[in-house]
């Protein structure tokens, strides 16, 4: 299944390039910032398809697919095709593919593929978290001072987005009161570069489980700790959390406090 | 001199790029990263400068490598940025970029900026308009802050910091969303080509600025600091807008 699901999303990442190296019209969804390209539809018709033929019966959840194809069963595929619509309808490349397996709910397998860069992010639970086959590991930076860190939050109109109040308290604390070096590449990229030591730490609260399954998997074989912002391990369904190498995830929930 | 800039920009993206990755892999630090990203800023500089030298012995070149200007006076000036965004460099994060501004008579009048991971090359004439890979591209649409994609960097040891973190604070509250910051002078190039509506740095030097600027003027946009005066080289802040959204990003920067 690792072979399978490594193939394919490689080829997906492929048919993804070829629209974004052309260029594709937009459509807004829930708000100006929330788009669908014509590539999101065909990468993920692919992706659903080549799943079909290899597993008829697996349960698949896609971001672009109405309804779920044979929800109940043991193993879950859950694709983002495109991840980071609004770069890769913009010309900005930065996005990937995004695919998850669970198996009986939990985390099982999880991709991330950057195609531009051919970066090939995967893991398996208990198996450690890999770019292009090699081994990664977060890195050990353990003070806010000078991070490199990833912070996004979510609009409090829009569909997407939670914990409103502590994430703009936290938001504020790290431009105002650190030196940290605040990036954003919006799209779960971010993750997996954190992944491979490139990235401090990351914390958000608007996304979806096709966007947070797989790279939380690849976070946290790379030894990074996963909560959500109460400090907890994050779980499905959640959309704030906080991702840090053990060091320096503690410094970060202290965020969450009010201001001084 | 445009098919000599774009090939040499190009050439030294790729040795950049042999010290980045080998294989598709990240290499294995010899020593520690900044060590790595120092061999490399030099090793693209030293090409770029050489090449530079052979073509037009009597231009005025000045790299962030070198300690003293070649042949400083003369009509034409060469400004080398060899990598821009040596810290995604050093940490495996594929955004940084080499940059090469070419001024006559004090005045910018061409400009290449490189990716070598994605293979991305934007290139300004002045009066010509701004290419990317060879397409015209033109800054975007966007005339409001909400949902307006921002770059906003602000580095500690800037002068105008404390601007620079008002404006990121009343950025969020007024678009919506978080800025945007993969970290070097592309974001500057997306504004260019429409990606992003704008990009403010708090802190660089003309190496960084002087290539993005005319980028951004040539595709349709403007550059001023964070007072909003016309940016001018040895200005240490610089906004790059679409021009449509200007005047706003400039009041984010009120107190």
């Amino acid at each position: 299944m690792q072979d399978f699901l490594k193939t394919i999303i490689e080829e997906a990442g492929v048919i993804a390039k070829e629209y974004f190296d052309k260029g594709v019209s937009h459509k807004e969804k829930s708000h100006a910032a929330d788009l669908v390209t014509e590539a999101d539809i065909a990468v993920s018709d692919f992706i659903v398809k080549k799943i079909q033929e290899k597993y008829p019966d697996h349960h698949i959840k896609s971001e672009e697919l109405g309804e779920e194809i044979n929800p109940g069963v043991e193993y879950e595929w859950v694709i983002d095709p495109i991840d980071g619509t609004r770069n890769f309808a913009m010309g900005v490349p930065m996005w990937c593919n995004i695919i998850s397996v669970l198996k009986n709910g939990e985390k099982h397998l999880g991709a991330v593929y950057n195609p531009i860069a051919d970066h090939l992010f995967f893991a398996e639970k208990g198996k450690g978290a890999f770019l292009n086959g090699k081994q990664i590991h977060v890195n050990n930076k353990d003070t806010l001072n000078y991070a490199f860190g990833v912070f996004t939050r979510a609009y409090e109109g829009g569909i997407y987005g939670d914990y409103f109040e502590r994430y703009r308290v936290a938001g504020a604390r790290l431009v105002l009161e650190t030196t940290a070096w605040m990036h954003n590449f919006g799209c779960m990229l971010s993750a997996v570069y954190l992944a491979s030591g490139g990235a401090d730490f990351m914390m958000g609260n608007a996304g979806m489980d096709w966007d947070y399954l797989a790279p939380f998997l690849i976070c946290e074989e790379a030894g990074a700790v996963v909560t959500d912002s109460d400090g907890n391990p994050w779980k499905r369904g959640r959309q704030d959390f906080v991702v840090a190498n053990p060091d320096l995830h503690p410094k970060l929930l202290e965020l969450f406090k009010p201001m001084q | 001199m445009q098919e000599f800039l774009k090939k040499i920009i190009k050439e030294a993206g790729d040795i950049a790029l042999r010290f980045y990755q080998k294989d598709g892999l990240f290499i294995e630090e010899k020593t520690s990263p900044i060590d790595l990203v120092t061999e490399a800023d030099q090793v693209v500089s030293d090409f770029l400068v050489k090449k530079i030298q052979e073509k037009y012995p009597d231009h005025h070149i000045k790299s962030e490598e070198m300690d003293e200007d070649i042949n400083g006076g003369n009509e034409y000036e060469w400004v080398i940025d060899p990598i821009d965004g040596t810290s995604s460099f050093s940490r495996g994060l594929p955004l940084w970029c080499v940059i090469v501004a070419v001024l006559r008579g004090g005045e910018v009048v061409m400009a290449g900026v490189y990716q070598p991971t994605t293979g991305d090359m934007f290139f300004a004439e002045k009066g010509k308009g701004v290419f990317r890979n060879n397409k015209e591209v033109f800054v975007s649409e966007k005339r409001d802050m909400v949902f307006a994609e921002a770059h906003i960097e602000t580095k500690p040891a800037s002068p105008v910091a404390g601007q620079y973190k008002t404006a990121h604070i009343k950025y969020v509250e007024m678009s919506g969303i978080s800025p945007r910051r993969p970290g070097s002078m592309l974001s500057a190039c997306y504004v260019a080509s429409g990606g992003y509506d704008m990009a403010a740095y708090s802190l660089g030097c003309d190496h960084d600025y002087l290539a993005p600027a005319l980028m951004v003027r040539e595709a349709g946009g403007r550059v001023t600091n964070y007072k909003g005066e016309e940016w001018v080289r040895g200005m240490g802040d610089v906004i790059f807008s679409n021009g449509h959204i200007h005047e706003a990003a400039i009041e984010l920067f009120e107190e």
